[in-house]
């Protein structure tokens, strides 16, 4: 809203200002849309503890930057099979 | 008989020109008008309350008005069914007149809704996570906006984790038979074995299974942990059943299993359970202090990643 000083009526701009936004201040830290226009934002691993009688999920890990690609090749990542009950293919199965 | 050329053009500007003015000053006082598609009824109503109080912590803050537009929201009950969400949607767009909408809560509502979207060109922030085979991979849409990533985004990071950190070799995996739990379970299970461990096994109970008991007693012993990918107060149930099987695995949750929307109605079956998450309530920065307390104060409760990421929804616009 600030991007198009609160105009929103201009649909194009409003549109492109939302996928403009990146957040530096915020709860869930940095976050902006990748250039596939889904966020890349920080992953945090969590372990489950109880202090002061309350259980609480105490932060270990910090992976920053993630996207919805993980490491692998967006281009491969979007022409491979779609994620399912049997996609990954589990080959270890006992 | 030969019309002057530049007339009409000059003309139209003129016109134009003239009623710039009045129109600008018309659209300005219309106020921007918020559709909030929430779940208050059904085994997801507690995330739909945690995103209820993130969106209205957000305009309490901002004096329901965003770079000087008022805000009108208008909430509306999908009970997290799919079909509902669509029809809620329909009534927001087609007789409420929402500029924009914010939600929904689950991956599945927001696949009924995508198509409609598209249509209505109505901009959808949603603080859901994304269906990787569907809203993420195949269709770009410029009129939906994540600010969650998709449900295999941070498992991709807990996977990572058990195998790397952990040094995990093998993983038994049960998760709810939906998109989002087809999904985390994907993530993890990629990453875990391109770090070299194994999914040794993969149970899929319904997501309104009556009882865990048939699943748990199914479960290999033989492996270093468990992957548990629940959401709803589905956890609840199969935490309180794994306890009563015995069993002591370690466990590792997508971002719903442990969340503090469902972590305060748990007992010691929770206590060493890992999980990954897009947000965590005790991470170290004056934002998500100041966040945190205001959630607390406000309606005494702890915040979520349902109330983080509504809150970071309206932060968007």
């Amino acid at each position: 809203m600030k991007r198009v000083k609160g105009r929103f009526e201009d649909k194009p701009a409003f549109i492109r200002a939302l996928h403009e936004v990146k957040l530096d201040h915020g709860p869930m830290g940095p976050i902006r849309l990748g250039e596939y226009g889904k966020p890349i934002l920080n992953i945090y691993i969590r372990k489950v503890e109880r202090k002061d009688g309350q259980l609480v999920n105490t932060t270990i890990a910090t992976y920053p930057g993630v996207s919805q690609f993980w490491t692998y090749d967006p281009k491969e990542f979007i022409a491979g099979p779609q994620y399912s009950r049997d996609v990954p293919a589990a080959k270890y199965l006992e | 008989m030969k019309l002057p050329r530049r007339l009409p053009s000059t003309l139209a500007a003129l016109v134009c020109a003239l009623s710039m003015p009045s129109n600008e000053a018309a659209a300005q006082s219309e106020n921007l008008r918020v559709g909030f598609l929430t779940v208050r009824t059904g085994p997801l109503a507690a995330g739909g309350r945690q995103m209820e109080e993130g969106i209205n912590l957000l305009l309490k803050e901002r004096n329901y008005a965003f770079a000087g537009r008022k805000v009108d929201i208008f909430f509306a009950d999908t009970a997290g069914q799919p079909a509902l969400a669509k029809t809620k949607t329909q009534e927001l767009i087609e007789r409420e007149k929402v500029h924009v909408i914010i939600g929904p809560l689950a991956t599945f509502e927001a696949l009924a809704i995508d198509d409609y979207m598209l249509q209505s060109k109505v901009p959808l922030i949603t603080p859901t996570s994304a269906a990787q085979n569907d809203l993420a991979q195949k269709k770009q849409s410029d009129y939906v906006i994540h600010v969650y990533g998709t449900a295999a985004q941070p498992m991709y990071a807990l996977g990572d984790y058990a195998a790397k950190k952990l040094r995990l070799k093998r993983i038994a995996m049960i998760a709810d038979d939906f998109t989002y739990g087809h999904e985390g379970a994907a993530g993890f299970h990629r990453v875990f074995e391109d770090d070299g461990g194994r999914i040794v096994q993969k149970l899929w109970p319904p997501l309104n299974v009556p009882d865990y008991g048939s699943f748990i007693g199914q479960l290999k012993a033989n492996v270093d942990g468990i992957y548990a990918g629940f959401a709803g107060s589905n956890p609840l149930r199969f935490l309180r059943a794994y306890k009563e099987y015995g069993l002591k695995l370690p466990l590792f949750g997508n971002p719903t299993f442990v969340d503090e929307g469902i972590l305060k109605n748990m007992g010691d079956e929770a206590l060493g359970v890992y999980s990954a998450s897009w947000y965590t309530v005790d991470r170290n920065t004056p934002d998500n202090k100041r966040f945190v307390d205001s959630i607390q104060g406000e309606y005494k409760v702890t915040p979520g990643f349902y109330t983080a990421g509504t809150y970071t929804a309206g932060l968007w616009l």
